[in-house]
């Protein structure tokens, strides 16, 4: 019992991080139709800045070295000006293309960042210590969860609320809201589309920056293609969780890290180095039975 | 005859074009880039492949390349000597680890294995939208690297498989090339193929007519696996030694690249977009290890090519979202002056062209 | 009178698919001008070029003199024009209130824009009963209202309404068309409207337009052509070649 409440909190945590990535997917996808592909490697961007570029195996700190009130907005606010920037740079300029258009778009941008990390930084991975105490255990009755799942946990549901109550309260959000669902109509009532969308961009480069501390501190190392499984399962759980829903990005996130860790928990030992397939496979499966998604969107089917 | 040409001349120039490429360049480099050119031709049946589902369908598969890497290993479970095989890949059922098998036969596993797992994979994920299925497919593409790069007994894990006959040269690619072109043709004016492309651009219409249209694309689908899945098993033959860790993002990039800078909904786009990408990333191959003039050496930095192909790639989709053939065919031959129905058809094949939203 | 919006020969495509073949108009401050013409004849894709939605590849638009040719859809907004398309495109995801928001966003003064959505409730009592709804969930006729205040919320000197009794019973037809013409009194609103249909509105149009085919076939003083015979020439095209041209319009 106490095994399968800690694999439960394993699985939690898990799926936080899969639900941060995929919300900043999700919302990316509601306002402009577009599948990031980049995403990941905007998380590997938040994470390389944390060393100074070179191609030595161990890692120097350059933000990293800094206390935390400072790094934490630092390296957001880097992953920020990064995903701007490709909105400015490639995404604005085919604004008006079509869904494969732009997710092959998304797929040069993701290669070129992965290419250009490779250069700067060599393709070793590097070791990076950012917190000795991340997994120093609190007793939370019988269970021993390690302090930095409780952060990740923490800092979910804080910036789930903090988004929630952006949408709903702030005209921004209501403008967002509105642009997602008709953005030719919002834009016909005034509502300025390149700034909702550079505030979609920079929300989004915000839950990757957050992220990239979280997965670094808890993972120790990096490496250029980081970002790739992080963004693989993030949409996967945005199309399980239903196109087009935040709510449903955000189940499809927990759905994705409650399977992963069970599989991982609970397969044969020498099926273990499958855990990914099975996981995959199960979405299919999903899929096959409800291809709208769990929580699916609920304007028009041309969404999906 | 002519006529029979003319009418398709869209496949018979291509083969004939290609052909001349192969003959121009070993006359004057010889054989130092005859492994270049074998690889193009590979490129070129794996693009070819990718541009019949693609290209008919307008549904962006990420996953090609995992075929590529089933029918390679298909390939090398025919051709690799028993010796090793029975060593390294203990898992193999015994008719394969006790034989070897001619080269035909070989690439007959690798255009038939990955169809089956296309077939199968098809009918779960052809009834999903675009997008959706698009990701799909991209969870494909890791599944299978991670099946492959995991199932020791029977790829040899993250090692590699040596010693299978390198039986594949220039010629023998740019044979397995011209035969996929015309497949490719073949498909593409069937009724099947232009039943796909005319519900490519509506997916609303193509809803409508939903049944008919997941088995079109199951079709080009599983057609797709199996001509990239021929691509797979030359390329290990041409190799000798196999691994995972080509079938995986990059290459997948790369042909993607290719289809997309030629023109993602034509064949001849397919086609172009090999030899000119192959073109550009020579060149920027041959400016990494830089040039030496009057004493100093000039090169780019090491990574450049990749950096090179993504913005090329970002550039055409950002001015030419079509690619470099607009979604046009190669047919510059006017058609037969007669009134007859050969001509009419040679007119209207050599205006079909496809627009990227 | 000024002219507030004028269209001087504006050729608009769909890729290959040509809507509009040089058409022209204009729109004087304070007038009721209406568009009228068959399925297809080009109204829709007029409206929206001039609220920047689609962008003419040939001829020009001029608001106030100033050509807005190519300009985005939110700017030509702030310069006054307000459109509520056809099928209404109320956000149903959001709340009534929160569409009826979104319109006045674009005002600088949250104060006036405020006292503009009470005035409005007042207006529209079926809206103000169920503020807190999503939209999605309020009726045929009661979205094309909130369409219509939601448009109003910007403050518009000029309201585009395409084919504002489409889907709608008569007596709603009737009531929109009322607060319509309400609104131009209270809030000195220029009107300019597609419909299909004449009749309603030759009552109250001081001008009208007939499109057919993307062409503009008709253009005269909405008291000149009250026996419909002309129109109805333009609207059918019978007799093509002898399309009657009326006056000029101003």
């Amino acid at each position: 019992m106490i095994q399968f409440l800690q694999n439960l909190i394993d699985a939690i945590s898990l799926g936080s991080i899969y639900a941060l990535v995929a919300l900043g997917i999700g919302l990316l996808f509601g306002i402009l139709r577009l599948i990031n592909f980049a995403h990941g490697d905007f998380i590997t961007i938040g994470a390389y800045a944390l060393i100074v570029p070179s191609a030595d195996v161990t890692a120097r700190l350059m933000i990293g070295g800094w206390p935390w009130p400072l790094l934490i907005p630092a390296v957001c606010l880097i992953v920020v000006v990064a995903a701007l920037l490709t909105d400015a740079l490639v995404f604005r300029p085919i604004r008006r293309a079509s869904s494969p258009t732009l997710m092959i778009a998304s797929f040069a941008v993701s290669y070129i960042i992965q290419n250009g990390v490779l250069m700067a930084y060599g393709s070793r991975p590097k070791a990076v210590d950012l917190w000795s105490g991340a997994n120093t255990q609190v007793l939370i009755g019988t269970l021993r969860v390690p302090m930095l799942q409780l952060i990740t946990l923490v800092t979910t549901l804080v910036l789930m609320v903090a988004i929630s109550l952006f949408l709903k309260r702030t005209s921004y959000g209501v403008q967002m809201r509105a642009a997602a669902e008709d953005f030719r109509m919002a834009q016909y009532l005034g509502v300025r589309g390149n700034v909702v969308i550079g505030i979609a961009f920079a929300i989004s480069g915000i839950l990757a920056g957050v992220v990239s501390l979280l997965y670094t501190t808890q993972a120790g190392s990096l490496s250029h293609t980081m970002g790739v499984p992080l963004a693989l399962f993030a949409f996967v759980a945005v199309v399980v969780g239903g196109m087009g829903s935040l709510v449903g990005a955000v189940v499809g996130g927990f759905a994705i890290g409650m399977i992963v860790t069970m599989l991982q928990a609970y397969l044969p030992p020498d099926l273990r180095a499958f855990r990914d397939a099975f996981a995959f496979a199960f979405v299919i499966l999903v899929l096959l039975v409800r291809p709208a998604g769990l929580v699916p969107a609920h304007t028009s089917f041309e969404r999906v | 005859m002519r006529a029979l040409f003319v009418r398709h001349q869209t496949p018979a120039l291509l083969i004939v074009l290609l052909g001349l490429v192969a003959a121009a360049t070993l006359l004057s480099a010889g054989d130092t880039l005859q492994v270049t050119l074998t690889e193009m031709y590979i490129r070129v049946i794996v693009v070819v492949g990718l541009y019949v589902f693609i290209g008919n369908s307008g549904i962006i598969s990420f996953g090609q390349v995992g075929f590529m890497c089933i029918g390679a290993y298909a390939a090398a479970w025919a051709t690799a000597e028993p010796n090793f095989k029975q060593i390294m890949l203990a898992g193999l059922p015994a008719f394969l680890q006790e034989n070897q098998y001619p080269f035909l036969l070989a690439i007959a596993g690798a255009m038939l294995l990955p169809a089956a797992v296309a077939l199968l994979l098809g009918v779960a994920i052809m009834r999903l939208s675009g997008t959706a299925a698009s990701i799909a497919t991209f969870a494909f593409l890791i599944i299978v690297n991670s099946v492959y790069s995991n199932w020791d007994s029977v790829t040899a894990g993250v090692s590699s498989i040596i010693g299978i006959p390198t039986v594949v040269g220039p010629w023998t690619a740019y044979v397995f090339a011209a035969i996929a072109i015309l497949v490719a043709y073949a498909f593409q004016v069937s009724r099947f193929g232009l039943m796909l492309r005319a519900s490519r651009d509506d997916e609303v219409a193509a809803r409508a007519s939903a049944v008919k249209i997941v088995r079109m694309r199951l079709a080009a689908f599983v057609l797709s696996a199996a001509l990239v899945g021929v691509g797979g098993g030359l390329y290990a033959q041409f190799l000798g030694i196999l691994t995972v860790d080509p079938f995986y993002l990059n290459l997948s990039f790369i042909t993607i690249a290719m289809l997309v800078v030629g023109g993602m909904f034509s064949l001849t786009g397919a086609v172009a977009g090999v030899v000119v990408v192959t073109a550009i990333v020579e060149g920027l191959r041959f400016l990494e290890r830089g040039l030496t003039i009057d004493g100093a050496k000039y090169a780019l930095p090491q990574g450049s090519q990749e950096i090179g192909l993504g913005l090329l790639m970002a550039l055409i989709l950002i001015l030419r979202p079509n690619g470099l053939t607009r979604g046009r065919e190669l047919a510059p031959l006017p058609p037969a002056p007669a009134k007859t129905a050969a001509s009419t058809e040679a007119v209207r094949l050599s205006g079909q062209s496809g627009t990227v939203g | 009178m000024a002219a507030l919006v004028e269209v001087d020969g504006i050729h608009v495509r769909y890729g290959d698919l040509i809507a509009l073949r040089g058409i022209s108009l204009t729109v004087a401050v304070g007038e009721i001008v209406c568009i009228i013409g068959p399925n297809g004849a080009g109204k829709s894709t007029t409206l929206a070029a001039i609220a920047g939605g689609v962008t003419p590849h040939a001829g020009d638009i001029r608001i106030d003199g100033q050509s807005i040719l190519g300009q985005r859809p939110e700017r030509i907004a702030r310069l006054g024009l307000s459109l509520v398309p056809e099928g209404r495109h109320i956000f149903g995801t959001l709340t009534v209130e929160e569409n009826l928001r979104i319109g006045g966003d674009i005002r600088r003064d949250r104060a006036a824009a405020k006292a503009d959505m009470a005035r409005l409730l007042e207006l529209f009592p079926r809206l103000a009963e169920r503020l807190k709804y999503p939209a999605s969930r309020l009726s045929g006729g009661e979205q094309q209202m909130l369409a219509v205040a939601r448009a109003v919320m910007t403050r518009p000197r000029l309201l585009l309404v395409d084919e504002p009794s489409l889907g709608l019973a008569p007596k709603v037809i009737d009531q929109i068309y009322d607060i319509l013409l309400d609104l131009r009194r209270r809030a000195n609103l220029t009107l300019l409207i597609n419909e299909q249909s004449s009749n309603r509105i030759l009552k109250h149009a001081d001008r009208i337009y007939v499109l057919r085919g993307g062409r503009l076939q008709l253009a005269g003083r909405a008291a000149d052509l009250q026996d419909g015979e002309a129109i109805r020439h333009a609207y059918f095209g019978f007799g093509e070649g002898h399309a009657a041209r009326a006056e000029a319009p101003m």
